[in-house]
């Protein structure tokens, strides 16, 4: 089976959400006009790649990492072990994780499975949402919104190797034996 | 896996996992309010991606404006429709040079190879569409700021503007009646007509109506000065002597030491795309290092091998700490640092060259300290000295400066070398009678920064460690050619911006690493486009409202002529070498109708309130009186903070409906001009999708048919003022493209690219592969760099005694060897760069110790200027911004990340109230509040059209501003601190306190 993920190089990581945006613009997920709905200082939405900011250490020695996340189209995924209607499924032509939006019931059992937060719920369509690699681009022969855009050259997608799963992940990341994710990392 | 592949196995088509929302537009015919229904479809969340390519998709290739960046943008307009923008992959901003399109590559290739793009230009898709856009010419109804308006049409708009100019400037005398009759100086009346770009791309257009056909010398009050100006003019004075540039910056890519002051390039500073880029793959290179000098955590330092965060407007000490390390390496004569004495001693082009070097320095020239009564009268304390000053017997040309040999003065332009430190020198003047004392412009120097001095000293200033800046320097004299000091906005917008730059830009000359590979970098330059586009130049007299680039003498002539008007020290500053104008004096010169009153003020793409420190006050209190701004006309998108005070704002088109010929920044050391086109709307009427016709008439139809191109607005106003040529005769053109076509068909010629070519790809790029020519830059600068500015040391300072403007350069002698470079500092500008303390413009130290807390700003990777907050994928990310205080402060003051915490300064006791953000990446006793929140206009409340409320967004007045609170000039009581050299306004120097709200 083949399987396409992600390569992170978290040296050039700048930490410029081009990768967010460019998933939002991409995928036209909520929300996509104003007015914002903000709650708790969070905007309402759903955003299939987000980039965390990782302080650690303290003044003057501390450190400051980014780290672009999505889902990770896990050999194993936990979200799809969890759904109980069968809503998510697997590619074998690619290993690309996808949700049946006609299916899902909302019932965000996808959500606390998932290890890594990549199944967002709507709260429009009270159904859950999340990355799909650009399926409508790779299937068109292009590479994720998110891999052209990326402003220095740190995310990347190969043909994927499983022992690579979870390679160099920075600290906290959860331990990819769980799902064997799709992913892996160099500094 | 086994027991689940009869699931993985199961295939799902893109139809059962998207559900179909029925597509974008699906006819041609779009327009108006259709776009935002379309938009607020996909919001809802279902989530169809836009389609990839097929009949009814166009790619078109243009320009950001986003930011000042000028990166290239590839849209994808499906229907009429623009869904998406990606980088162009044309454009050396978008790409690396490893991965750029050959400007041979065809353009489906193009289409299909998306180039590199930030947030911001991605997010220009909800610039277009923002459902808030001005949509109608606006005309107010009830006092200004009332936030009511009456739709009118253009014809009426124009119209009644051009009837309200007239009355308060009589078109036809604009040009020969007085503003004041009792001081001619000041210039026409054509002048009491103020044109305001805050951001523009447009200075042709904008040249050719206000300066060249109506007449003003207030036709570009821009931006520049709250923005990096002194950084802009320091440079300048560093290279006057040469070819005046402005911009350097480092070879990334082949650099291996790397020191950043202030200069933001993983977030702010632009191009941030390239600037982090290649960044990005310097850290890749085993060997290299970067060091950050930010009192601040930012993206760039969390990149950093060093941080360094000194106390802030203390950059010019640690810079001048390591140039004291690496001076004392050169006066000893040590072994590291024979090719900076080698590169230090070459005089001119000819000796650089024998040395294989592209620039030289004024380090062995000799600088007037002094002279005797014998000598000649026109001999000036303080400048170079020149043949003309000496005896014939030096056999230096008239207008040529001198170098020490050893035995005596010879020519700087022949010199093979001259010597650094000779001590005082005694020369000849002229007339044989007397005597001209010199030393040499790097001994100068020394004394300034070096004697008496040592890295301790600086260290103590900075807040950092001595052992560490004293092995950053030495790290960074051993890389030599290939190690990099750059500064930008946060090193300079400073009251030292000056100065700090300068001492900033020594160690790049001390090491002499301009024009080398992997050194200090002029950019690869531009081809040209605008010749003709400005139509006859014409010349205002006078000078400008905010007094920028008035001559040296300009004030001391004022004062002579009128005693009882002018004194010194003046009412207010007087710059000249505001070389880029000076913003904030701008708007006070209107609000105290200081040095003559406005009658209309038109402007665009302006926030004055908004940007500028402390101004919101005395903007309101100006605006609402039509007695200083009798017609105020705004040309905008949207209703900013400044508009809402407007008396009409006529919509123009965003810019992605419009044309322009940005440039480059230094960062790309190959050759580019690129072209902004519209990437939606329709020409001469024709289909959403027809091929651009260059010959065509190309009337344009933007997606909000009521809006204008900005040029076609000021040929509208122009058109109503009765005009149809400029002052010299030159016929206007018919419309926007007939302007535009011009200089496409220049860059064609310039660039030998075809027009197809550059409407295809956005421009004109060089190919990769361009940007080095052996060891050297291709781009090269090639010139003189300057330790010393006989600018400074001459110009009088408009806020300075009267005893002091009455000190004589030429009328002081001496009997024996004096130096005079103490009176030049008290009396005139310090020529050298220094560290100097918070002032006024009087001069007086500003402390305010009483409050704990030093206030910086910054910059967000995730917004531009004033305009970000209209965009929801931008704002979606972080609705608001923070008080960003240190673990140690914040423990102190019990203050946890998202308290309600108030900031307050001595200019605005009350403050502001935002949330903490407490975190280990900050210097303790600093409190950093970034720009671009706080906003209280943009479409945050309803605006009243005929009647009828406008939908609006609440969460853009999210977050605070802290321009709110910054430090009023003590000495002037109405505007920011600021730099008096150069014209920056302080954004970093306000002390606050910050207490539990």
């Amino acid at each position: 089976m083949a399987q396409y993920g992600w390569t992170i190089d978290l040296t050039k990581c700048v930490g410029c959400h081009a990768c967010s945006v460019a998933c939002k613009a991409e995928n036209n997920t909520s929300p996509q006009i104003s007015p914002l709905t903000v709650r708790n200082g969070k905007a309402i939405g759903v955003n299939y790649r987000q980039v965390l900011y990782r302080e650690a250490g303290n003044y003057p020695s501390v450190t400051l990492q980014f780290v672009t996340m999505s889902c990770n189209h896990c050999y194993n995924p936990a979200c799809m072990a969890a759904c109980p209607v069968g809503a998510i499924t697997k590619r074998s032509a690619d290993g690309i994780v996808l949700i049946d939006y006609d299916k899902c019931i909302g019932c965000k059992y996808c959500v606390w499975a998932c290890p890594y937060g990549a199944p967002q719920f709507n709260e429009t369509t009270k159904k859950v949402e999340k990355c799909t690699l650009c399926v409508h681009r790779i299937d068109a022969g292009l590479k994720p919104a998110c891999v052209t855009t990326c402003s220095g050259r740190a995310l990347n997608f190969e043909n994927f190797t499983q022992a690579n799963s979870g390679q160099n992940a920075p600290a906290g990341f959860s331990d990819p034996t769980y799902t064997s994710p799709a992913v892996r990392f160099s500094t | 896996m086994s027991e689940k592949k009869g699931l993985l196995e199961k295939e799902v088509t893109r139809r059962d996992f998207i559900k179909a929302t029925g597509g974008v537009a699906a006819g041609a015919a779009v327009f108006g309010s259709f776009f935002s229904v379309q938009k607020v479809f996909a919001a809802t969340g279902e989530n169809t991606p836009d389609i990839t390519s097929g009949t009814n998709v166009k790619f078109r290739l243009s320009v950001c404006q986003n930011c000042h960046s000028r990166c290239g943008i590839m849209g994808k307009v499906v229907d009429g429709v623009l869904v998406k923008i990606d980088g162009n992959p044309y454009h050396p901003n978008n790409m690396e040079e490893d991965e750029r399109l050959t400007y041979a590559t065809a353009v489906t290739t193009a289409y299909n190879t998306p180039g590199r793009l930030c947030p911001k230009g991605q997010a220009g898709v909800q610039v277009l569409y923002d459902p808030y856009r001005i949509k109608h010419p606006l005309k107010r109804v009830g006092a200004r700021g009332s936030g009511k308006w009456q739709v009118i049409s253009w014809n009426q708009a124009f119209t009644e503007i051009a009837a309200k100019i007239n009355t308060l400037i009589p078109t036809a005398n604009r040009l020969t009646t007085n503003i004041d009759n009792s001081v001619t100086e000041l210039g026409k009346i054509a002048s009491q007509l103020m044109f305001s770009p805050g951001r523009s791309t447009d200075g042709e257009i904008i040249d050719r109506i206000f300066k060249n056909t109506w007449g003003t010398i207030n036709s570009r009050l821009d931006h520049t000065s709250i923005c990096e100006t002194s950084h802009h003019v320091g440079n300048k004075l560093m290279t006057w002597e040469g070819t005046k540039k402005d911009h350097f910056k480092p070879d990334i890519i082949n650099c291996e030491y790397l020191i950043l002051f202030g200069a933001n390039y993983n977030e702010a500073n632009f191009p941030m795309l390239a600037l982090s880029r290649k960044l990005s793959e310097f850290k890749k290179v085993a060997g290299r290092t970067l060091v950050v000098v930010d009192p601040r955590m930012s993206n760039t330092a969390a990149k950093a091998n060093t941080w360094l965060p000194a106390k802030p407007g203390t950059d010019a000490a640690v810079a001048l700490a390591m140039v004291w390390r690496i001076m004392q390496k050169v006066i000893n004569n040590d072994v590291d640092a024979q090719a900076s004495i080698t590169y230090l001693t070459n005089p001119n082009q000819a000796a650089a060259t024998t040395d294989n070097e592209k620039t030289w320095t004024d380090s062995t020239w000799l600088v007037v300290v002094g002279k005797s009564a014998t000598a000649d009268a026109g001999i000036t304390v303080g400048k170079y000295v020149r043949g003309s000053d000496l005896a014939a017997g030096y056999g230096i040309g008239a207008n040529n400066k001198a170098v020490w040999n050893g035995a005596t003065a010879i020519d700087a332009s022949t010199a093979a070398a001259g010597i650094l430190v000779p001590g005082q020198i005694t020369l000849t003047s002229a007339n044989g009678a007397g005597n001209v004392y010199c030393k040499t412009a790097f001994e100068l120097l020394k004394e300034e920064i070096y004697d008496g001095k040592s890295v301790d000293y600086y260290a103590s200033i900075c807040g950092l460690d001595s052992s560490t800046l004293s092995s950053i320097a030495d790290a960074f004299l051993l890389k030599g050619k290939k190690a990099v000091a750059n500064a930008y906005r946060g090193s300079v917008q400073h009251t030292n911006g000056v100065p700090t730059i300068r001492a900033v830009m020594l160690l790049n000359m001390f090491v002499g690493n301009y024009d080398w590979i992997g050194g200090n970098a002029v950019g690869g330059g531009t081809w040209s486009y605008n010749t003709g586009m400005s139509g006859g130049s014409y010349s205002p007299a006078g000078c400008r409202v905010d007094r920028a680039n008035v001559s040296a003498t300009f004030y001391s002539t004022l004062v002579t002529n009128y005693p009882t008007k002018y004194a010194f020290p003046a009412q207010r500053p007087w710059g000249t070498y505001w070389l880029n104008g000076n913003y904030q004096e701008a708007f006070l010169g209107i609000a105290t109708q200081y040095p003559y009153p406005c009658k209309v003020l038109i402007t665009y793409w302006n926030a004055w309130p908004y940007s500028v420190p402390a101004l919101k006050d005395v903007f309101t209190s100006t605006v609402t009186d039509e007695s200083k701004i009798p017609l105020f006309v705004s040309i905008s998108t949207t209703m900013g903070e400044l508009e809402a005070y407007a008396d009409y704002i006529l919509p123009d088109t965003t810019y992605m409906e419009k044309w322009s010929f940005p440039g480059l920044t230094p960062t790309i050391l190959t050759k580019a001009t690129s072209y902004r086109q519209p990437l939606v709307g329709t020409f001469d009427g024709k289909a959403w999708d027809a091929a651009f016709d260059p010959n065509g008439t190309n009337a344009y139809a933007p997606i909000y048919p009521d809006t204008k191109m900005f040029e076609d607005i000021l040929f509208g106003i122009a058109g109503a003022l009765g005009f149809t040529t400029d002052i010299g005769g030159t016929a206007l053109p018919a419309n926007a493209w007939a302007h535009v076509k011009v200089g496409v068909t220049n860059l064609s010629t310039s660039s030998t690219k075809t027009v197809q070519d550059i409407i295809d790809k956005g421009g004109a790029f060089q190919d990769p592969g361009n940007a080095y020519t052996g060891n050297y830059l291709t781009g090269q600068y090639a010139n003189i760099i300057q330790i010393y500015s006989e600018q400074l040391a001459i110009q009088v300072d408009s806020m300075g005694t009267a005893a002091a403007a009455a000190w004589s350069a030429t009328t002081t002698t001496d009997a024996a060897w004096t130096n005079h470079m103490s009176d030049i500092k008290s009396y005139r500008f310090n020529p050298l760069a220094h560290y100097e303390q918070v002032r006024d413009v009087k001069n007086n130290p500003v402390t305010d110790l009483t409050y704990p807390f030093q206030l910086i700003t910054y910059k967000s990777v995730l917004h531009g200027q004033a305009r970000t907050i209209d965009l929801p994928w931008l704002v979606g990310i972080m609705p608001e911004n923070f008080v960003v205080i240190n673990s140690s402060d914040a423990g102190a003051l019990d203050i946890k990340t998202y308290d309600l915490v108030r900031v307050s300064s001595p200019s605005n006791p009350t403050g502001i109230v935002g949330r903490a953000r407490v975190t280990e990446g900050i210097r303790p006793g600093v409190v950093a509040i970034s720009h671009h929140y706080g906003h209280w206009e943009h479409s945050s409340k309803p605006r009243y059209e005929d009647g009828t409320a406008s939908g609006y967004d609440s969460t853009r007045s999210a977050g605070i501003q802290p321009n709110l609170i910054m430090r009023i000039d003590p000495s002037m009581g109405d505007i920011s601190l600021q730099d008096k050299i150069g014209g920056s306004v302080s954004f970093y120097d306000t002390r606050v306190k910050v207490e539990k709200a």
